[in-house]
């Protein structure tokens, strides 16, 4: 398979006259949801493919986390989205996303149960079958959790790397909503990625209201999530890692000293893993 | 009853309090989980009006909260599309007499687009569109063509007067 590498961005309509001139620009992540299934993907987009920059598809709606099996159409769609754009990759949430006839129009948490996480394992077998490149799959943030849960945020994922082929895409904006939000201990998930099975890394902004953190992507980068990036490049050395942003979009110099945070934080925990090796 | 039937009933039972206000389930933290059903709301508002600029703007002051009680009564049962859903409320404020009239062009060059199917997704119109809509209380009549490929025009026509003008653009 191929590789993903250096810092990325998410392609969005609004970000596509930037990251075509956005100098040194790693790979490229598409959201499936806004791609047409049948007709011409976007002029930009075709452009991208065409100068080979790498593409990884990302998909909101799958809900693996749910208690029906995905939907053979969905995985169907993004199967030839992939084909389409030569994804190295396809991307998913370890969420569930509708229930009882009901969208929730969100990414919401899996019970962290022993039974919850043999239903996810399945589903995402499912997916893996159907898909023709590799999936990964990403952490989420919440501002509630589910009762009684039997086990930690670290060993969900242990649990499903053990039972599933898929990788992870570990998004450290949602770890570090997840420490604000209900203390969820950082360093054993850090601990918890393979980094054979880590696909690529997410960080995004985010922002402190009525005492929770809101992952927005729509609010700039706090020092958090750049600190976990840097904490787990000096554990694994390099990984590829992009910045999402959805909203208010930032003028381009803003959005490039973004990029530009990410590229050092990536040094400085290079550095770190570098002096842990001699 | 199996894992999945079990892990149905818990996921049914958060969504319906996230989406329609339904008692939270024992066990969550309530307030948290109220919380995280505003931000659904907010951000299931804030896309329809970055999707349907006019409407929200048309609506002015009344849009946050007239979507919001809307919002609440009618969750999402498809995958979601700010694009249908503001044409769902659109269709809600309609019925009860509220949407301003000022929206009818908007409303009607939208609708030879796209077609709103019993389920609530949006289906793209395929063939010949032909459309007469009334604007305002004044006899003015809006005729939309839209032909095979996209190429749309427009006529506007009052009744007793000869002020037919016309005017064509593709999309």
């Amino acid at each position: 398979m191929r590789t993903l590498g250096g810092v990325g961005l998410g392609w969005r309509r609004e970000l596509a006259l930037f990251i075509d001139r956005a100098p040194g620009l790693g790979f490229v992540e598409v959201l499936a949801e806004h791609l047409p299934s049948s007709g011409r993907l976007p002029a930009a987009l075709e452009m991208l493919c065409e100068r080979g920059v790498p593409v990884v598809l990302h998909g909101v709606s799958l809900g693996l986390g749910g208690a029906a099996p995905p939907g053979a159409r969905s995985l169907e769609r993004l199967a030839r989205l992939a084909e389409r754009l030569g994804a190295v990759c396809v991307s998913e949430h370890l969420a569930f996303v509708r229930a009882g006839g009901l969208e929730s129009g969100h990414l919401l948490p899996v019970p962290r149960t022993e039974e919850a996480l043999e239903v996810l394992a399945e589903n995402v077998r499912m997916a893996e079958a159907a898909l023709p490149v590799p999936l990964a799959l990403e952490n989420v943030a919440s501002l509630f959790e589910w009762p009684d849960a039997a086990f930690s945020e670290a060993e969900l994922l242990s649990g499903v790397l053990a039972r599933t082929g898929v990788s992870l895409l570990l998004d450290v904006a949602n770890l570090h909503a997840q420490a604000m939000n209900h203390g969820t201990d950082v360093a054993a998930v850090l601990a918890a990625v393979p980094r054979e099975r880590l696909a690529y890394v997410h960080v995004a902004g985010g922002v402190r209201r009525d005492g929770l953190y809101h992952d927005t992507h729509a609010h700039p980068l706090p020092r958090g999530p750049l600190e976990l990036l840097e904490s787990l490049v000096a554990r694994l050395g390099p990984v590829p890692v992009m910045l999402e942003r959805d909203d208010r979009f930032p003028p381009p110099e803003e959005l490039s000293s973004e990029l530009d945070s990410l590229r050092t934080a990536l040094t400085q925990g290079a550095t770190r893993w570098r002096e842990a090796r001699t | 009853m199996s894992a999945r039937a079990r892990l149905a009933r818990a996921q049914e039972e958060l969504v319906r309090a996230l989406g329609t206000g339904a008692p939270v389930p024992p066990g969550f933290d309530a307030e948290r989980v109220r919380a995280s059903a505003l931000a659904l709301l907010d951000k299931r508002r804030r896309l329809v009006q970055r999707a349907w600029p006019g409407l929200a703007s048309a609506l002015n002051t009344d849009f946050a909260p007239r979507f919001e009680a809307w919002a609440r009564e009618h969750p999402m049962s498809v995958e979601p599309s700010p694009l249908a859903d503001g044409r769902r409320f659109a269709r809600a404020l309609e019925a009860v007499g509220c949407l301003p009239a000022s929206l009818t062009p908007l409303l009607q060059d939208f609708d030879a687009r796209w077609r709103l199917t019993g389920e609530g997704e949006l289906v793209p119109r395929r063939g010949l569109v032909l459309s007469l809509a009334r604007v305002g209380e004044a006899r003015r009549w809006r005729l939309v063509l839209r032909l095979p490929g996209g190429q749309g025009f427009t006529w506007w026509v009052s009744r007793g007067g000869g002020d037919s003008q016309g005017t064509g653009h593709r999309g």
